[in-house]
């Protein structure tokens, strides 16, 4: 896992107020790492402008 | 409290059901065994009004029968472990007018569900 | 006559036609529980007197001259996310076994319950149904009736397996990202995942509110389309099985549902394929970006849900769901929303394909059942984790709600499923592809030997 990716993980773990306990470090980064390189599928597509959301609030 | 516990209502459901088939059979020995023997126990009838056990016990003994019917719109509904309220629309060949059965039961410790108030009466007719 | 091996139609014609009284039915299933659940560790809870009573009260009902729903008497039982009334709803985990009991049965399960069903029990799934294999550390794994050293699948593992093995008719589970297709495919039984928003939530534990899906499990195509039409209002398709299926309109998905796949799933889609005359390809383009768009959501969705307990007692999660649901609920929002958009892509992309085809077959699985504890597997000559993998084919098809029929192919070894999808609301159809390859011999549940 890269500088980048731990930064992130600690700094968004004190942002939301979710704390990493030390024990759970390890899985908790691979876990990310997992997560991440499928985020890169989806963010690395190039959708059409036009592409709205999914889900519909209808008030 | 817990209403409609499944357990409480499926014994309900069990026990309302026996009670119609033993008044459709007019199994006389069973259908006092459904009514709370006691002088505080009550059934008003479509004709007439019963006050003790006694009173329900006799008019079963005398009445011969109970007409054939049919059921609907029957619903129970239970309360904790041990009351429960059953009542049902009900229609007798050759009369126009819909029945409707009220019954208070009660889950004694000894002798289980027993009905301790029972009320039937048919829609007046329309003038 | 073995009553456990019967369909739940057949059961209740039994207690209906008073014939067999449905306590009788429910002892013979109550018997083989006790005989068999030591060892496949389908039940986390027994609700044995409860469906005592109600047996109880059906054949009193019947015997009053009650016309009894058509489930009259038929053993049932429900994923452990299902409200049971006076149960905590565990939902596979150790912190909600105290929590309050429900105080109702989830609108689903009530309306089986109306329909003349007893209810055995509550049955083990993966945790907060974040899983594929049913492996939970707090209630412990659940084995494949067909063998038993093999996972059942999962999320809904207890689910699936009760059916397989006879102890219950028919059971409820849950889908979100392939969790009744996945173990019905497994251990050899119908599943049914209906169109997303099809069927009432109320009553059952969450896990992602974007892809949640409840669907039965059964032995048989009728039995599978009743239980449907029991489970919801609007869509009555019992009578329609018989409508058969245009050949023409019906593909096999190529290109991400046939990579990595094992030999004996190809052969089982080409067999569903055969049977009903199809001989077409379909592509549904950029699906490993939709299995990845609904692992990123799934995880959020999962992670937020859980933050409150992932804060305060991380340590009485199963160590499979912990780091996921942490990890997931980190991810940047980026991440999701651009997930969502792809969503709207993928979906608007299916329906072209569903203007020409009315199905598409997929495999449930890669490939058969992997060994409880196995940690990786050999798909398309690469090792890769199981776990994750197992949904490849399950995960683009839930991401966008679309009804599908896990279907069991008759075939030697372990039971091999495929998938027979539909478009949004054509339950009807996929059900009615599924009653013509069983009444063709090409699809069968039989009853494992135990």
């Amino acid at each position: 896992m890269d500088d980048a990716e731990k930064n992130y993980l600690a700094a968004a773990s004190t942002l939301i107020d979710l704390p990493i306990r030390p024990e759970h470090l390890d899985e908790v980064m691979a876990a990310f790492a997992v997560i991440t390189s499928q985020a890169r599928l989806v963010t690395e597509f190039s959708l059409p402008e036009i592409i709205e959301a999914a889900p519909r609030f209808i008030p | 409290m817990m209403i409609d516990d499944p357990v409480t209502k499926a014994e309900v459901e069990a026990r309302f059901a026996a009670y119609e088939t033993a008044l459709m059979t007019n199994d006389v020995a069973a259908l006092d065994n459904f009514f709370w023997p006691s002088p505080l126990a009550l059934r008003f009838g479509a004709g007439e009004s019963l006050f003790g056990f006694d009173a329900i016990a006799a008019f079963r003994a005398a009445r011969g029968g109970s007409p054939q019917r049919t059921l609907r719109n029957t619903q129970i509904t239970t309360f904790g472990p041990d009351h429960a309220v059953a009542t049902t629309e009900f229609l007798r060949a050759g009369e126009p007018r819909i029945g409707r059965q009220t019954q208070v039961w009660v889950k004694f410790p000894d002798t289980g569900w027993r009905i301790v108030s029972a009320h039937v009466s048919l829609v007046a007719e329309k003038s | 006559m073995n009553f456990w091996d019967q369909s739940a139609i057949a059961l209740a014609k039994l207690v209906r036609s008073r014939e067999v009284s449905a306590r009788e039915i429910l002892e013979a299933h109550i018997a083989r529980v006790e005989k068999f659940d030591p060892l496949l560790n389908c039940f986390t809870d027994r609700t044995f007197a409860r469906a005592r009573a109600e047996a109880a009260s059906v054949d009193a009902r019947i015997a009053a001259g009650e016309d009894i729903g058509p489930l009259a008497g038929v053993p049932i039982a429900v994923k452990n996310l299902f409200d049971v009334a006076g149960l905590p709803t565990r939902a596979g985990s150790k912190i909600r076994r105290t929590a309050r009991p429900a105080t109702a049965d989830a609108a689903t399960l009530a309306r089986l319950i109306r329909a003349g069903a007893v209810l055995l029990g509550a049955l083990n799934m993966d945790e907060y149904a974040y899983g594929f294999v049913t492996e939970n550390a707090h209630d412990g794994p659940t084995r494949n009736p067909h063998d038993t050293a093999r996972i059942a699948g999962g999320s809904s593992g207890g689910s699936v397996a009760a059916v397989a093995a006879g102890l219950a008719a028919i059971t409820l589970g849950s889908d979100t990202n392939g969790s009744i297709r996945l173990p019905a495919g497994l251990t050899g039984v119908f599943g049914l995942k209906p169109t997303y928003g099809r069927i009432d939530r109320t009553g059952t534990f969450p896990f992602v509110d974007s892809f949640d899906h409840l669907g039965p499990f059964a032995r048989t195509t009728a039995d599978l389309a009743l239980a449907y039409d029991l489970l919801q209002g609007t869509d009555k398709v019992f009578g329609k099985l018989e409508k058969p299926v245009d050949p023409g309109r019906v593909a096999v998905l190529g290109d991400w549902f046939e990579q990595g796949a094992m030999p004996e799933m190809l052969e089982a889609v080409a067999s569903v394929a055969r049977g009903l005359g199809a001989s077409a390809k379909a592509t549904l383009p950029e699906s490993a970006r939709a299995r990845a768009a609904a692992f990123c959501i799934s995880a959020f969705e999962g992670g937020q849900l859980h933050k409150a307990d992932l804060r305060a007692r991380p340590e009485d999660f199963d160590p499979a769901t912990r780091p996921r649901l942490i990890a997931g609920a980190l991810q940047p929002a980026e991440t999701i929303y651009q997930a969502q958009r792809f969503r709207a892509w993928y979906h608007a992309e299916a329906m072209k394909i569903f203007e020409k085809f009315d199905l598409l077959l997929a495999p449930a699985t890669p490939c058969t059942a992997p060994l409880i504890g196995q940690k990786t597997m050999i798909l398309g000559g690469t090792e890769m984790p199981v776990r994750p993998n197992l949904g490849l084919y399950t995960q683009p098809i839930s991401f966008i709600g679309l009804p599908v029929v896990c279907v069991p192919v008759v075939s030697p070894g372990m039971p091999r499923g495929v998938q027979i999808i539909a478009g949004p609301g054509r339950e009807a159809l996929a059900l009615a592809a599924a009653a013509q390859l069983e009444r063709d011999g090409v699809i069968a549940a039989p009853v494992a030997k135990l």
